[in-house]
């Protein structure tokens, strides 16, 4: 029994050893599952700190519309010009929010077909056809990402200034807020062009014909 | 405590010692600073992405259509 009588100190060593690095080991991390990329996480960032700035500006305009809607005496076209006004801005939330989301999916699928590209690539399989479109699908994203942040600055309120120049005040701000949407359809137009060519590229390379697969659209209703 | 030996306590700060040691290894441990590749399921559905997008843009674009004519109805009413 001689020879054992050190044995409960080795015991306590080597307990205070695996429970130490047991404990090391699980907070580095290193068995994590992989996370997933997520290339927009600056884009919302952005988009997040540009909105709250915009509500600033825009609880402003609106005190000052809600102080120049007292000129107008008729009540039925007070109402009117009131809805007009607040949904105007509604739209503009609503459809810049429906760009941004549409933004997001395609930055993600970029960001899906590199990764894809950059497999086949470490298999042995020539990529280099793949990446000028894939150059510009990343170049429309970030011009589209750009457009949709200045959009989301962006503010529209009808300046009233006398009940007689009222409509032609309201068409104005209207077509001021379409002209503005515009811009984001057409680069959302050129990404969504330049993400169908990236796609039929990496199909390509991949020996994968594309199923021309498309959902057609209804009257969707986008929902606040 | 006249029970405790000199090996016990030894052994005792041995093990502080040790777990003081896994302390700041953890600290001061970084995870490498690439990302790491998406999972393969997600890389799978390209064509099904690229699709839901255009139909993203198809619907956009019928909204706001239909909210500037509902829009322009009520600017009449001015």
């Amino acid at each position: 029994m001689e020879k054992y009588k050190n044995i409960k100190y080795v015991s306590l060593i080597a307990l205070g050893m695996i429970i130490s690095f047991n404990t090391a080991y699980a907070a580095s991390g290193i068995d994590d599952k992989p996370n997933a990329v997520r290339p927009y996480t600056e884009f919302e960032n952005n988009f997040g700190k540009q909105l709250s700035a915009t509500a600033e500006i825009n609880a402003k305009k609106t005190e000052v519309f809600q102080k120049n809607l007292l000129k107008i005496k008729d009540t039925a076209k007070k109402d009117t010009i009131n809805s007009i006004n607040d949904r105007i801005q509604s739209l503009n939330k609503e459809i810049t929010n429906a760009y941004r989301l549409t933004y997001i999916v395609m930055s993600q699928t970029v960001s899906n077909i590199e990764s894809r590209m950059n497999k086949s690539q470490t298999s042995g399989v020539d990529v280099s056809s793949v990446t000028p479109s894939l150059e510009k699908a990343k170049a429309s994203l970030t011009d589209l990402s750009g457009a949709i942040l200045k959009q989301a600055s962006n503010t529209y309120t009808i300046n009233i200034t006398d009940v007689s120049s009222l409509k032609s005040q309201t068409k104005s701000v209207r077509n001021t807020l379409e002209k503005d949407l515009n811009i984001l359809k057409d680069k959302t137009k050129i990404t969504n062009d330049s993400l169908q060519e990236l796609e039929k590229s990496i199909f390509k390379i991949l020996g994968k014909e594309t199923t021309n697969t498309k959902v057609e659209s209804t009257n969707t209703t986008i929902k606040k | 405590m006249k029970n405790i030996d000199k090996k016990t306590i030894y052994s005792l700060i041995i093990i502080v010692v040790i777990i003081v040691l896994a302390i700041v290894l953890v600290k001061y441990y970084k995870k490498p600073a690439e990302q790491k590749p998406i999972p393969n399921d997600t890389v799978t559905n390209i064509e099904t992405d690229v699709s839901y997008v255009d139909y993203g843009v198809n619907s956009i674009n019928t909204y706001t259509d239909n909210g500037f004519k509902s829009l322009d109805a009520d600017i009449e009413k001015l």
